[in-house]
């Protein structure tokens, strides 16, 4: 379903146990006060818990950095992989056992920078994997060094005097290495995101959820997000609904982002194929 | 007693010489109870105009797989022989495909036979693809440890069924070939100048399709 | 048919030659990835480089038809993650590379020993820096395979001589993979992996096949990195109910993350002790001659084979020349080279590179043993003449 600013108000705000999906012996969790990882770990586990998926099987896979830490605050099957690999560790997983349900969280620097390549092949091969990359717009756990993500001009650790690079756009990206299912929302639509992540739970090939999430400690605090709240302003502020960001004049647009489901063509599934192979050879001799 | 026997096997790349010393090879090991390795050119040079491959033969355990210095040379084209010659044993035997034999070489040995693999291939089929086969045929005949029905089933086994007949009909005419050749009883580097003299038409080599 | 002789001698650790099987003509690689699928691989990961992408291409026909998954990723650091996903979901996982692979893929082979993921990576070594001579002989990874991932942790690696030796390697990595729950390395080189040569293959229910030991039922107390005596946890394979966590970190027993010094000092030592404890087990060697050698020849690989030859001929010299020949190279057999060593004068390590298996040698050589190699890295084979003279 397309997640629309009208809809998104009619959501409801559950009365939620999250206890059942969280290792509550490992909280207090080492993000920042303020920090939107928390958010998206609530809607994930919302999300998680609405699909109808059978929780022993689930399973979540992350790379390194202060979102991939998400993995071992739940009570999933739950991997904690290298710096940017994480697709590769969740490709592997879930080509030796299609059945398992495999998410994976990453942020935009482990995603998109060191795992680059990991990211557009993952795509290209749509292999039933869903994503949720964290996008904070800077290195957190370093230090708030800049990504690939990071808007030029903005300043970080390594960009003192404003970023000279221009950004990703990752939704842009996964359409064209061929992700199946894009979307992108923020922790400011909070519940919108349950529905987003949802989707791509339930689409059979790779999901990319786009989380535009904040960073008060290393990003806001130079740049004009003085607090966690007005990051989360200037979330509302900049976010539009798919549908009417598409009817908008390129002058209207800059400088917002669309938010929704920006795209969902299904496409044969890396698994489906493979099995496909296996029912044409199997029993053949050399 | 065959202590250490080293086959090199020659020519451009694509005429099926690693396939040729597979078959030889395995013939060697599985069917004649024979100790056999088989290395073959890999790589760059496999692709290039002087190619090989080579079996080294032995009654006990073989420890180097590569030849050092061969007791056997096929050349299948001149860059082979010139490339490959020179570290042939002072007695070696050498088969030399006609066309591709320009004398002048630094050869000690004069036990080089010349034999037109390339004519004999393209009159049975009109196309180069099975000219290992014929010279596996005529390997057969000159090297008495070699048994031919065991090539022959190897080389049934090895290849796909499409390509057993053409196989077969190349590897007995060079067989053939060379029992003729053998009741003329030439000397070798006789042999070999005769075949010069003769003018052998000159027939382009074409990469085979295995 | 009758099970080879030669078997017999170097089965110590492997699996006893079969009265049951057959003879096959086989080159390293094919037999190589022929005996994964004996050993129960069902899972391959891997990225195209030379001279190793045999093994990727006769899996690739193999695995679909057995049951198994292949999969090409899209780089050696891929390859290495997806076998690691692929062993925690219960799978028999393994890649194959080259030199330059195994650089790429050092990282995460250390995760594989650290979360103690078992997995076999195939190393058909090249000679390097960098991308060197792809399709030459070299034996350049001695030293990577054993330091090239940060951080003190064991490894495992075997180096099989002939074509039927690689096969029965092949499959004894796979099991100290599982029996250890670590990576194990199986390097092979140009010659090996190229050369096709007679192998034994026995029947499939005379192959002793190991796997990794069957975890409690699931419950909130599973422990996947419990320490207790037998030093090597048991593994739940992942979506089964066992819910656990895996991470790279140090982590206490329960695989969630530590920052107390203690635990982290005993999943250091445990990781440490886990194969150090068990040498014994794991050595695997052979000694041709060493009773009254003056002269010992240290080599392996395909290297032995040309000090084989050159010992062969320096007997027939009358000359007391022996060999040492590490199968198992990594944990070197300590004990089992200095008995062999124990009355030798000169030891001559014989290895296509510029010196690395020699500095173990000179670790472990007493003092008046005089200590030299035979070293080449030219791309060409060390051949007997050139041991021979030496000698």
């Amino acid at each position: 379903m397309t997640v629309n600013a009208t809809n998104i108000a009619e959501v409801e705000m559950a009365s939620y146990d999250f206890s059942k999906y969280i290792r509550g012996r490992y909280i207090p969790h080492i993000w920042c006060p303020g920090c939107g990882n928390g958010i998206v770990l609530k809607s994930l586990i919302r999300a998680i818990a609405s699909s109808g998926l059978d929780l022993e099987k689930v399973c979540l896979v992350s790379g390194i950095g202060c979102s991939s830490r998400t993995t071992g605050y739940m009570d999933f099957n739950t991997l904690h992989t290298t710096h940017g690999r994480a697709l590769a560790f969740a490709t592997g997983l879930k080509f030796a056992r299609p059945e398992l349900p495999v998410l994976v969280v990453s942020g935009d620097g482990d995603a998109l920078a060191i795992g680059g390549n990991h990211f557009i092949h993952s795509c290209r091969r749509n292999i039933d994997l869903t994503l949720v990359l964290f996008n904070n717009h800077i290195y957190g756990m370093t230090g708030g060094q800049f990504s690939p993500t990071t808007p030029r001009k903005s300043f970080a650790s390594t960009s003192p005097f404003g970023n000279i690079e221009p950004a990703f756009d990752i939704c842009q990206l996964a359409i064209g290495a061929g992700a199946t299912y894009v979307a992108r929302g923020t922790t400011y639509h909070a519940l919108a995101l349950d529905k987003l992540i949802l989707g791509g739970i339930h689409n059979k090939g790779f999901s990319i959820i786009e989380v535009v999430t904040q960073c008060p400690v290393y990003y806001g605090r130079k740049n004009n997000q003085k607090s966690p709240a007005a990051a989360l302003m200037w979330q509302r502020d900049h976010a539009v609904a798919v549908d009417r960001f598409r009817k908008m004049t390129p002058e209207e647009q800059e400088g917002k982002f669309a938010i929704g489901v920006l795209h969902n063509q299904p496409r044969p599934e890396y698994n489906e194929e493979y099995q496909k192979l296996v029912d044409r050879v199997s029993g053949r001799a050399s | 007693m065959i202590e250490r026997y080293e086959i090199r096997l020659s020519g451009s790349g694509g005429q099926g010489l690693g396939m040729a010393g597979l078959v030889l090879a395995e013939a060697l090991a599985l069917e004649q109870n024979m100790q056999a390795v088989m290395t073959q050119a890999y790589g760059p040079e496999a692709r290039g105009g002087a190619s090989k491959s080579e079996v080294v033969v032995s009654q006990v355990d073989i420890h180097y797989p590569k030849a050092i210095s061969p007791d056997f040379l096929l050349a299948l084209n001149p860059e082979s022989f010139r490339k490959f010659g020179n570290d042939t044993k002072p007695d070696a035997l050498v088969l030399v495909e006609s066309t591709a034999y320009q004398g002048g070489y630094a050869l000690q040995t004069d036990r080089i036979y010349c034999v037109p693999m390339v004519e004999i291939i393209m009159k049975l089929s009109g196309r180069q693809t099975a000219v290992n086969a014929v010279a596996l045929g005529v390997l057969a005949e000159m090297l008495d440890f070699v048994d031919a029905s065991a090539l022959e089933r190897v080389m049934v086994r090895r290849f796909p069924r499409s390509f057993e007949a053409a196989n077969r009909q190349a590897f007995l005419a060079g067989r053939q070939y060379m029992l003729e050749k053998r009741q003329e009883d030439l000397h070798p580097r006789r042999f070999a100048e005769d075949v010069l003299d003769s003018g052998c038409e000159d027939l382009e080599l074409h990469q085979s399709e295995e | 048919m009758v099970a080879p002789q030669s078997a017999a001698a170097a089965a110590k650790g492997g699996s006893a030659p079969s009265p049951r099987g057959e003879w096959q003509f086989l080159q390293g690689n094919e037999a190589c990835a022929l005996a994964a699928v004996a050993a129960g691989c069902r899972f391959y990961a891997g990225y195209p480089i030379s001279p190793s992408s045999e093994v990727a291409e006769y899996l690739s026909s193999l695995l679909p038809r057995c049951g198994g998954r292949f999969i090409q990723m899209e780089d050696e650091i891929a390859a290495m993650g997806a076998i690691i996903g692929g062993s925690l979901a219960g799978l028999k996982a393994m890649t194959a590379t080259s030199g330059p692979g195994l650089s790429l893929k050092q990282e995460n082979l250390g995760y594989a020993c650290m979360a103690e993921v078992p997995c076999v990576i195939i190393n058909v070594m090249r000679g390097g820096p960098s991308t060197g001579a792809p399709t030459s002989p070299a034996q350049g990874d001695i030293m990577q395979a054993r330091w090239g991932t940060h951080g003190d942790h064991p490894t495992i690696a075997l180096t099989p001589g002939s074509v039927d030796e690689i096969y029965r390697k092949t499959i004894r990595a796979f099991n100290l993979a599982e029996r250890f729950r670590t990576p194990v390395q199986l390097l092979l080189d140009e010659i090996n992996g190229h050369m096709r040569e007679k192998v034994w293959v026995p029947a499939a229910e005379d192959i002793e096949i190991v796997n990794r030991t069957a975890p409690p039922p699931p419950s909130p107390g599973y422990l996947p990195y419990r320490l207790d005596n037998k030093l090597v946890p048991q593994l739940a394979p992942f979506g089964t109910g066992y819910r656990y966590h895996v991470t790279g970190l140090d982590h206490g027993e329960d695989g969630f993350p530590t920052n107390d010094p203690k635990e982290r000092a005993r999943l250091h030592k445990r990781l440490m002790d886990k194969i150090s404890k068990f040498e014994e087990e794991l050595e695997d060697y052979e000694r041709v001659d060493v009773e009254d050698a003056d002269t010992l020849l240290v080599a392996f690989g395909s290297t032995a084979r040309s000090a084989m030859g050159a010992l062969r001929t320096a007997r027939s010299q009358g000359k007391r020349v022996g060999l040492f020949r590490p199968i198992t190279l990594w944990p070197f057999p300590e004990k089992a080279f200095r008995q062999a060593a124990s009355r030798a004068k000169r030891i001559l390590v014989a290895e296509m590179n510029l010196g690395q298996l020699i500095l173990e040698i000179e670790r472990l050589t007493a003092p008046g043993q005089e200590v030299s190699g035979v070293q080449r890295s030219d791309g060409e084979p060390i051949n007997p003449l050139q041991i021979l003279e030496r000698l």
